[in-house]
């Protein structure tokens, strides 16, 4: 059995000799399934579930990248696109295989996954960073409500294309819990949410802006090299897009007026 | 004794500020200008008094306050992980 999936404008194909995994796939990923020819091409294996370690762990070590946690193990060499993976087939742990991989690729195309709010408005994408409680959920919900395509409520992706960044529709998602929707689109702003009485948006300074950011980063690779791509990732995307600070009070859909 | 700056650090100055990310330690550090001078100083080899006289120069402190501030800049950093010593 066979599943291709077109996340992030990365292809992901996946084979396997018996449903279990490519079933999970179908299953969870389905609105990203068969899209694009795989650049990457896994043979699956089903593996027990186990609890620990919890957390992935991702290596680089040339061209090859190894990601595993208790329940999943994969290695990837880059330069063929030949992978193996040994997961549990459920939905938990292959997303958080696809979380792990999926950053790990973004951030060496000089991208991100970002936890924040995301959503299109007059066809560019606008992304939402904040701490938890700050209301990205809500804010994803109201958007919703009020007609606008919602890119995720959770995760967001974005990488450089062409000389600006583009954001991908996200499998990832809070407490919204949808499937998510394929498209790209170019990236019109970052906002950083703070929760507030009423809705107004004022200029944030680099220096704030590159501390939400990283803060906002998902990133499961320690190893040599890493921590400076990631912060020339965040220059780049700094000095090539718009930030601000959106105060939103929570109540209503008026913040998109702000945006 | 000398002191050594922790392998896999990236630095940038972003509006005026030194921002130091440790990606094996999940940690972001930001370092105002007195800082980022002394971590340049230590950066380039130089030794914690050497470092101290920068700043005096720079900043136009009094010498003894200079390497005050610079002994506590590099106890502090020796605490964040940032810096080790090493005994050649």
């Amino acid at each position: 059995m066979r599943i291709g999936l077109a996340i992030a404008g990365f292809g992901l194909n996946f084979k396997q000799d018996r449903p279990g995994i490519i079933s999970v796939l179908k299953r969870r990923y389905g609105p990203f399934a068969g899209r694009s020819p795989g650049t990457y091409r896994f043979s699956a294996v089903s593996l027990p579930a186990a609890q620990n370690p919890f957390k992935p762990a991702v290596l680089f070590d040339g061209e090859a990248l190894s990601l595993g946690r208790g329940d999943f193990k994969a290695a990837l060499h880059l330069a063929s696109g030949a992978g193996t993976l040994a997961a549990a087939p459920n939905e938990q742990c292959l997303d958080a295989f696809l979380r792990s991989l999926l950053s790990a690729l973004l951030i060496r195309c000089g991208g991100f996954m970002l936890h924040s709010a995301g959503l299109v408005k007059n066809g560019k994408a606008w992304l939402f960073l904040g701490r938890s409680g700050a209301g990205k959920s809500t804010l994803a919900r109201l958007a919703a409500a009020a007609g606008c395509k919602v890119l995720s409520d959770e995760i967001n992706l974005l990488r450089p294309e062409g000389g600006r960044f583009m954001a991908y529709g996200s499998p990832f998602w809070g407490e919204m819990r949808a499937d998510g929707r394929p498209g790209r689109w170019p990236l019109g702003g970052i906002y950083l949410l703070k929760k507030a009485r009423a809705n107004a948006v004022s200029p944030c300074g680099s220096a704030e802006a590159l501390k939400l950011l990283l803060r906002c980063l998902l990133n499961f690779e320690k190893g040599p090299g890493i921590s400076g791509l990631v912060l020339a990732n965040a220059a780049a995307l700094l000095k090539k897009n718009k930030f601000a600070r959106l105060e939103f009070s929570k109540k209503d859909a008026s913040f998109l007026d702000c945006v | 004794m000398t002191l050594k700056i922790k392998k896999d650090l990236a630095c940038r100055r972003i509006a005026g500020e030194l921002f130091i990310v440790d990606a094996a330690g999940s940690r972001l550090h930001e370092l105002n200008a007195t800082g980022a001078l002394l971590w340049d100083c230590l950066a380039a080899g130089k030794s914690p008094a050497a470092a101290a006289a920068a700043l005096a120069a720079e900043f136009q402190v009094d010498g003894e306050i200079a390497v005050k501030d610079a002994d506590g800049f590099i106890k502090e950093l020796l605490k964040a992980g940032l810096l080790s010593e090493s005994g050649d």
